[in-house]
């Protein structure tokens, strides 16, 4: 992302950014020791699959999983098909019930699912407006984060387009799009480069490296880390635990 | 100063997704097509085959005008089940979203009923107006009442099963089903007596439409009954919603 078109800073009039920035300074100037942005601690969950009366199946995914990410972390959440990682995702996201464990989220929280979230009848723009409008954004803020991500993301073509007539690719850069748009400390995105062509690949990283220099907080689920350099922590999920790699 | 600001402010947070749930539905060209083909199907074919089928039925008295207000009704009810079952069924995993990004979940769940209702009114007009090339009721207001109440029942049933059933096939089936047993199981047609009946959704709005049509009295009480169901139904849809679309 050019340095010149910089997203939402604190105090540029979205309120909802003011407000989320001084839930933050409160904290630093509250705590003496630096609190975790996301703890999660021993999380448990199992899919109970009701067949015919009485077959019931049960698939443990996660047994016991912790894990922490601290300000201006980018962290991975990596592990094979099925080990619980888009699970452990939602579950910090508050979308799906854990059975047991904690989870403490510092700050508001943007989250970018596997597939594209969206109403498939509405344009872009009236996505933005209705989601801006949920994240308690007026209308000004609204319209200058639309125009900065979507400038940021390369798809400002498709302002007016319905996303049922968007390509799969430029769904992702919308599904990713909305979960940056209140600007939130924490951002949890499930794998949310899946179809993005590769210089939209790095723009998002161009992108990601800046919100954690501004302190954003970063979760992101991926089946590989080729370039582990750019994650401060790696999770592995493996049975039904969360193992620090690095 | 300050008040009429945050009034404005929650104008706007309710007035834009209700405004973007009813577009939505217009979006759907098939929505388009059925609000047409429906009425226009349940009323001038389907209302004439039932009140001729009568004919042939000594026992059963349904005359014309009665099965095509039939019709009508149950056209307003379909229409409304559908949307609000297709609603239900389309947006609910972005519902939540939207949920999980700021709203209430029980912000969403108002504004969800009341685009149904909105929209059901609208299936209800169009009822009411392909029935008026057939007839001209005699208490429109009552008729028009009726109608609406039962397409608001009906908008219920859809949400709930909605709610409950996430396969688009398992829940169309489910509602037409339930549909099938109320208009034609439980019409006059079969001369049904047994009182189990009386739980389907346009039972008392069918009883009440077919007295306005024929000039005839009716009990009071139906209209308390239609309402309690329309409470009922409302009420277990509105809990059923809530469960899907709620933040853990």
């Amino acid at each position: 992302m050019p340095a010149d078109e910089p997203l939402a800073q604190p105090g540029d009039g979205n309120p909802g950014v003011q407000a989320a920035t001084h839930t933050v300074r409160s904290q630093a100037s509250t705590l003496t020791a630096p609190v975790p942005r996301v703890r999660v601690e021993h999380v448990a969950k199992t899919y109970v699959q009701r067949g015919l009366w009485p077959l019931v199946r049960r698939n443990r995914v996660l047994t016991d999983a912790s894990l922490e990410i601290g300000a201006g972390e980018i962290t991975a959440i990596v592990g094979a098909n099925g080990s619980g990682k888009s699970t452990l995702m939602m579950i910090i996201a508050g979308v799906l019930e854990r059975d047991a464990g904690r989870v403490a989220v510092n700050g508001r929280m943007g989250y970018c699912p596997q597939t594209p979230v969206l109403y498939e009848k509405l344009t872009v723009a009236e996505t933005f407006r209705l989601f801006g409008i949920a994240y308690g954004m007026d209308d000004g803020s609204i319209r200058r984060r639309q125009s900065d991500l979507m400038a940021a993301l390369d798809f400002g073509d498709y302002h007016d387009y319905r996303i049922e007539h968007l390509s799969g690719g430029t769904q992702q850069k919308l599904n990713l799009a909305l979960a940056l748009l209140h600007d939130p400390e924490v951002l949890l995105l499930d794998e949310p480069y899946a179809g993005f062509d590769y210089e939209t690949y790095l723009r998002f990283w161009d992108m990601s490296e800046e919100l954690a220099a501004r302190g954003r907080s970063i979760l992101v689920i991926s089946h590989f880390v080729e370039q582990q350099e750019r994650f401060h922590k790696i999770y592995r999920v493996k049975d039904g635990r969360c193992e620090r790699e690095r | 100063m300050a008040a009429v600001s945050a009034n404005a402010s929650a104008a706007r947070r309710l007035s834009t997704p209700l405004a973007m749930f009813v577009r939505q539905y217009y979006r759907n060209v098939m929505n388009l097509v059925l609000l047409v083909v429906i009425p226009v199907l349940l009323i001038l074919s389907y209302g004439d085959a039932l009140s001729r089928l009568a004919d042939d039925l000594p026992e059963v008295t349904l005359t014309r005008d009665m099965g095509q207000s039939l019709g009508a009704l149950w056209s307003a009810a379909f229409l409304t089940g559908l949307t609000g079952f297709f609603m239900m069924v389309g947006a609910r995993a972005a519902d939540r979203r939207l949920v999980r990004a700021g709203y209430a979940t029980s912000e969403v769940v108002l504004l969800r009923f009341v685009s149904v209702a909105l929209l059901g009114a609208i299936a209800t007009m169009v009822s009411f107006g392909v029935l008026l090339t057939r007839l001209t009721p005699t208490d429109f207001l009552q008729t028009l009442l009726v109608m609406y109440l039962a397409a608001l029942i009906y908008g219920a049933v859809g949400i709930l099963i909605g709610s409950l059933i996430s396969g688009e096939l398992e829940g169309s089936f489910a509602l037409l089903f339930f549909f099938v047993m109320d208009a034609f199981i439980g019409s006059p047609l079969f001369g049904t007596t047994s009182e189990a009946f009386a739980f389907l959704p346009t039972f008392y709005p069918a009883k009440v439409l077919l007295a306005l049509t024929a000039e005839q009295p009716h009990a009071a009480i139906h209209w308390l009954y239609i309402v309690l169901y329309l409470s009922a139904a409302s009420t277990l849809a509105g809990v059923a919603f809530y469960r899907a679309a709620r933040v853990r």
